[in-house]
């Protein structure tokens, strides 16, 4: 079901780290939550509202490395926001993936076993009531033929 | 009445062979319709002027700047990869005589960015970003021009050597970087499925 183990591991280094200013842990995270992205888009998930959260967990990076604080307040803060937002990015990315697997999977079933032989079977009743239609007027016509002699 | 009628049309043999021709047609349908289909993959990159179109680079009618003046351009990035990339532009100021990236080798230009904007691109999208820049100290060394100091959208880039002879033929390189989530670094080529690219602009100028 859910990336468990990935989730624990993001978890686990958010603990262990939180406070710190270690830049590994912010490309470690924001490597994940791109994953995670990636993942979720490859299933068919809309995942704008993830890289929307993704590029202010950029600019909250950026914010800190130029020391141009305009949304949080020191390097340690933005750090920690920016990491925060990763994770969460991380674990609504998993959520994401599986709603957008199971919408895909009904999708596929409701296209192979009902749309598909719906449409085909109207399709064959109109066309078959047509074909007898078709049929019923040439038999007609055929009846209704009268045998003329050509003048010369 | 109808239901005979109907029933009638289902038991004819006629009207089953139409069935099985339009189920396995329609079947046929839904599947290629779901499955997805092979794309040229690509980014693009453009530096736009001051309109956001390719004009309006420079103060006046040439490509001659002076120490102070404004310049408003803008980075427009394409994203078609087919997911959402993260990006870097990378900003580099060079002089005629310096690398820049090379299409064939797929190589970036070997000089140090002096300033980089990363962002994450949706699939099918569009960013843009300005860059507002200006050139704020200056040094003449016998006929050479060095720039020493320029300011990027608000922040000031000190410390630069790029020198050019009467200051003539500096060049604003801009290049695009996609970040490789297998290496975990920024790559300047990507491969497109058939072949590798990359994707980067320059932009000349001269300074009096």
């Amino acid at each position: 079901m859910y990336d468990f183990g990935l989730l624990a591991i993001t978890g686990l280094l958010f603990i262990a780290n939180n406070g710190s200013t270690d830049n590994n842990l912010f490309h470690t995270s924001a490597d994940l939550a791109l994953k995670t992205i990636h993942g979720a888009e490859s299933e068919g998930a809309d995942v704008s509202e993830l890289v929307k959260n993704f590029n202010e967990a950029l600019n909250l990076i950026d914010q800190a490395e130029k020391s141009k604080f305009d949304t949080c307040r020191s390097y340690e803060d933005c750090s920690q926001q920016a990491i925060t937002i990763l994770v969460t990015i991380t674990n609504d990315g998993h959520v994401l993936k599986e709603q957008a697997k199971e919408i895909y999977a009904l999708h596929r079933f409701v296209s192979f076993s009902i749309y598909a032989p719906v449409t085909a079977f109207t399709t064959s009743v109109i066309g078959h009531l047509f074909l007898r239609a078709w049929k019923a007027n040439q038999a007609k016509r055929f009846l209704q033929m009268e045998i003329k002699e050509k003048l010369k | 009445m109808i239901l005979l009628h109907l029933k009638n049309i289902l038991a004819s043999r006629a009207f089953l062979a139409i069935f099985v021709s339009l189920l396995a047609i329609s079947l046929s349908i839904t599947y290629v319709a779901s499955e997805p289909r092979p794309e040229m993959h690509f980014f693009s990159i453009s530096t736009l002027g001051k309109n956001m179109m390719t004009e309006n680079y420079y103060p006046r009618n040439n490509a001659t700047i002076y120490v102070g003046d404004n310049l408003n351009w803008h980075i427009s990035v394409y994203n078609n990869m087919g997911e959402a990339e993260y990006v870097a532009v990378r900003i580099k100021l060079l002089n005629t005589t310096q690398s820049i990236p090379d299409d064939i080798l797929q190589i970036p230009s070997s000089e140090q960015h002096i300033l980089e904007f990363k962002h994450t691109v949706m699939n099918d999208s569009t960013w843009t970003t300005p860059l507002r820049w200006s050139v704020i100290d200056t040094e003449e060394h016998g006929d050479y021009v060095v720039i020493r100091s320029l300011e990027i959208n608000g922040i000031k880039i000190d410390n630069l050597d790029v020198r050019s002879l009467d200051g003539q033929d500096f060049r604003m390189v801009i290049e695009l970087w996609r970040y490789d989530p297998e290496t975990g670094s920024f790559a300047f080529a990507w491969n497109t499925g058939l072949e590798d690219r990359s994707a980067w602009n320059q932009i000349w100028f001269d300074l009096r």
